[in-house]
Parts: C-alpha cells; sequence; structure tokens
C-alpha cells in the first residue's frame, strides 16, 4: 500500500488506489480533489437545494469508487458527471414520490448558511454594493429559470453551458445521442430566454431592449 | 441539416443553438449566415440565445461546502437487497397481479353468463326421470355459482361453510320431497341452490318472508309446471334461474377476511370430482374451468402480495 501510495505522487490527502478496466492504478482522491467542485454545482444547481446536493455528491463518489473498474480510463469528467446526474435523478424522483415542505422557503436556497463564504459573495472593491446587489439578484433569477427547467433540459444546459462541456461529453454524461443533447440543450436554452424576459427588469441592458 | 420551417423563413431554434456552439456542417452555417443576413427577427433570436448562454457561463462557481476526499475506502454496501423475485421492477409484479385478475373476471364472467351452459346443464337435465343424478348435478352448480361468484371477494370460506350447510338442509328436505309426491321432482330442482332450499325451509316454518323465500315459491311453481308437461327447455330455464338466485344471494354477504380463502374452493371441486363420477362428460369442461379460475385467483393473490412486498422494500 506505501508502495502504491508514493507511486501516486500523493501529498493532500491519504491515498486510495483504484484501477481501471484496463488495469491502470489511479488515486480515487486525486480524483475527488479534482471533481468535486464541479460535480457539487451541478448537482447544487440540479437539485436546487444544498444540503442535497452535498448527499449527492457524497453518494456519487462512493458509488464511483465501487464502479470504477468499469471506467474505461477515456474521459473522467464526463464520467464522474454521468455518475452525480443519475445520482441527482434518483433524489429528484424521490423527492417527487414523498415532497417535503421547507421549513422556511427563503432563507433555505441558495445560501448555505454552514457554506464557507466564497469570492463571489463578497463585493470586490471596484464594485459598488448596489452592483453586488444586482449581479447576486441576477443569480438568484438565472437559478430559478435552470430550477424550472424539465430535468434533462436543465442537465443539457448545465453540463454544456455552466460546465463548459462539449456536445460529444455532455451525450456521454447525458448516456443519450448526440441529437438529442443538441435538441435539449436547444429547448432548455429557449426555455430559459424566455423566463429571463419575462422577468426582464433584472437583467442587462440587453434583455430591456428586447423587451 | 438546415430545416426551414413551411410558411415561415425563420431559422430553427435547434439550428441556432447549435449555430451559436459551432455543432453544424459548414454548408449549414453559411446558409444560417445567409439568412440571418436577410431576417432581423432571426438576428434577434440569436442575439437573445447568446445572451442566454453567455448569463449562463457567467454564473458564479458556488464553493464547495467540504471537501469530498475519503479518509479511506468507503465500506461495502450492505447487502440489503431485497430476496431475488422481488428484484424486478414494481411495474412487473402490478401488470402481472392486474392480468391475473383480467383472466380471472373473464373467465368467471364467462361462466356466470352461461357461455359454458351447453356443456352441463342440457346433459344433466336429460331425463328428469332420472332424479337422482340430475338435481345433485344442478345443486352442486348451484354451490359452484356461488362460491364463483363470491371467489374475487375474501369470504370464500363463509360461503363453502353456508354451501354445506346448504346441502345439509336438502338432505332434511328430502323428506318433505317424499311426502309431496306430485311436487316431488320439481322440489328437487329447487335445490339446486341451497339457499333456495333454505328459504324453502324457511317457508314451511312460515317464519321468515324474505323476498328469496317469494321468489323460489315461483320457481318452485314454475318447475311443477315445468314437471306437468315436460320440456327440458324450460327446466334449465328454472334451474338457470335457481342459479342466478344463488348468486346475487352470494355476492351481498359480508366480506369476512380469511386468509384460508384460496385452499377452500378445493373443497366443491372435490365434490365435483365426486359427481363427475356419475356424469364425466358434463363436468369435466366445468372442472377444467374451476381449476382454471382457482389457478387464476391464486395468481392474481401471488402476484399483488409480491407487489406490496416489492413496494415497501424500495421504501
Amino acid at each position: 500500500m506505501v508502495s502504491a501510495a508514493e507511486a501516486l505522487h500523493c501529498t493532500t490527502h491519504e491515498p486510495l488506489p483504484v484501477l481501471d478496466r484496463s488495469g491502470n492504478t489511479h488515486c480515487y482522491n486525486c480524483i475527488i480533489e479534482s471533481m468535486q467542485t464541479q460535480a457539487y454545482n451541478l448537482a447544487r444547481r440540479m437539485l436546487d437545494d444544498w444540503s442535497l446536493a452535498e448527499d449527492a455528491v457524497q453518494e456519487s463518489f462512493v458509488s464511483g469508487y465501487r464502479a470504477f473498474h468499469q471506467f474505461r480510463g477515456d474521459n473522467l469528467k464526463a464520467w464522474v458527471m454521468r455518475i452525480v446526474a443519475n445520482t441527482c435523478r434518483d433524489m429528484l424522483r424521490f423527492r417527487k414520490s414523498r415532497p417535503t415542505v421547507p421549513l422556511d422557503p427563503i432563507s433555505s436556497d441558495p445560501d448555505d448558511p454552514t457554506a464557507p463564504p466564497s469570492a463571489a459573495d463578497f463585493p470586490s472593491p471596484e464594485e459598488s454594493p448596489e452592483d453586488h446587489a444586482v449581479r447576486e439578484e441576477l443569480a438568484r433569477t438565472i437559478q430559478a429559470g435552470i430550477a424550472s427547467l424539465p430535468e434533462e433540459q436543465r442537465l443539457a444546459v448545465l453540463l454544456v453551458d455552466v460546465q463548459g462541456m462539449d456536445y460529444e461529453e455532455a451525450s456521454s454524461a447525458m448516456h443519450c445521442s448526440l441529437g438529442t443533447v443538441k435538441s435539449r440543450l436547444s429547448r432548455g436554452r429557449g426555455r430559459l430566454r424566455d423566463f429571463l424576459r419575462n422577468t426582464g427588469e433584472l437583467l442587462p441592458d440587453l434583455f430591456r431592449q428586447e423587451v | 441539416m438546415l430545416i426551414f420551417r413551411k410558411g415561415h423563413t425563420h431559422i430553427k431554434q435547434d439550428d441556432l443553438s447549435a449555430y451559436l456552439d459551432g455543432q453544424i456542417s459548414r454548408t449549414d452555417a453559411a446558409r444560417i449566415d445567409q439568412r440571418l443576413a436577410q431576417c432581423a427577427d432571426c438576428r434577434q433570436e440569436l442575439d437573445a440565445l447568446r445572451s442566454t448562454v453567455s448569463l449562463l457561463q457567467r454564473m458564479p462557481e458556488l464553493a464547495l461546502p467540504r471537501s469530498f476526499v475519503m479518509p479511506g475506502p468507503p465500506p461495502a454496501p450492505l447487502a440489503i437487497r431485497p430476496p431475488a423475485p422481488l428484484r424486478m421492477p414494481q411495474w412487473v409484479y402490478s401488470g402481472s397481479a392486474a392480468v391475473a385478475a383480467l383472466v380471472l373476471a373473464v373467465l368467471i364472467s364467462a361462466d356466470a353468463t352461461g357461455l359454458l351452459a351447453p356443456d352441463v346443464h342440457p346433459r344433466a337435465l336429460e331425463s328428469t326421470a332420472a332424479a337422482q343424478a340430475a338435481p345433485e348435478s344442478l345443486q352442486e352448480d348451484g354451490v359452484e355459482a356461488a362460491v364463483e361468484m363470491a371467489a374475487p371477494l375474501a369470504p370464500v370460506a363463509e360461503l363453502a361453510v353456508t354451501a354445506e350447510k346448504g346441502i345439509g338442509v336438502t338432505v332434511t328436505q328430502e323428506s318433505v320431497v317424499s311426502e309431496a309426491p306430485a311436487k316431488a321432482p320439481a322440489l328437487r330442482k329447487a335445490e339446486v341452490a341451497p339457499q333456495a332450499a333454505a328459504a324453502l325451509e324457511a317457508q314451511d316454518d312460515s317464519q321468515a318472508t324474505a323476498p328469496v323465500a317469494a321468489m323460489a315459491e315461483a320457481q318452485v311453481a314454475e318447475a311443477a309446471k315445468a314437471e306437468s308437461a315436460p320440456p327440458p327447455q324450460v327446466a334449465a330455464l328454472a334451474a338457470a334461474e335457481v342459479e342466478e338466485v344463488a348468486g346475487a344471494k352470494a355476492t351481498p354477504t359480508p366480506p369476512v377476511a380469511d386468509l384460508t380463502a384460496p385452499e377452500k374452493p378445493s373443497e366443491p371441486a372435490l365434490a365435483v370430482q365426486e359427481y363427475s363420477r356419475e356424469i364425466p362428460a358434463s363436468q369435466g369442461t366445468s372442472l377444467l374451468w374451476r381449476i382454471l379460475e382457482g389457478m387464476a385467483a391464486i395468481a392474481a393473490l401471488t402476484f399483488l402480495g409480491s407487489w406490496l412486498l416489492r413496494r415497501r422494500s424500495t421504501r
């Protein structure tokens, strides 16, 4: 085990060697470190709930560890995102089957009281408090728009536009054809555009001119 | 793959979206460029789509609430998988239960509407003079009708018990029958349904004034008519009516939850076997029918049970 750890060159965490399908050794914790932010962002935007998102990421990484021998070693991001997407689907289905009423719908989202504040949470020196408030409001509106999309369109928009995947990667992560990615993405974008148009007063000048 | 809608010159949204990402062939892109140059609406659509995408791309990355790095390999999953036969998706069980119930309903309704009647009744009624065999077979039919009508409900067991009582009652009725020789064959036919027989008894005691008693009386009268000029068709009609009475009486019996219900129908089935020695041809098909009904009922209950179990295991 020690030799494996040395071979993996892990310094910041416990080495967790795993074998992929072709027998190559990886450190699973290195994979987690490189993917966790994207995985969390996807889960959070997919589920629109910070505590569920945390569970989803945790669960995804555990099931990814167990299924790592199936990984072909080609596109790690697509592989991880596929697991996260599947976990999110399961959670959404579960939530649909037994809906819960949030105790405080306003404060439950988007701000997680326990999460460490990110740089985006503080106004930068050159940004006025008004601009900061507008920017935050915009992010909230966009998130509401994303949350209003049907599940698969939401996933397509998140993977391609927010996560910056290409169609190929997205089709692998969504487990569907390129054409399906294309149409889901287009419909999702169209819906979002209409949503943002309807909430026009919160949006940059470009949208206000169009309305 | 650029398709323009009929009657419109606007570019399809799918193509605009792919055009934004450069995920479109060069020839199609050239055609879109051309179209965009001509159509202000299309340009506006593209701009709106483009700014939507750019807003999405500029969404701030959310900070991690914690690191998901694992302190060690995660523990093996707990073996809480449901037992092997219950691993299929839920709809398999619910669907099978529905199909079995449907089959059962078809079998029963085919039976109740007399689809099988040509097989059973005319032969049984062939000679009213063969008084012993015919009433017995008819009587059995009555019991069975009562049982099968009740089959989809739980209280088969209780019904079987009442049916047995009915048989007992008919035995006591034999003495009455022998005392009234003129009415004898008619009465025997009336015995067909144990309930009718019971009603007869009640009438003798002149206590109960239930409508069933009245109906039984009517049938006795009709059967007596049949005796005076014995065309077998009329007799069959009367028998069918008596059966109906039995069925009608069986249905409103208050349901009593009894888990041994599916096993109970075997009692009349056994009885049928006994009678089938006397009239093998007429009872052969109906016995097969009863077995099919029983199997369908058991299948429906089994699938229903496994579906409920499967549902619970997923929760």
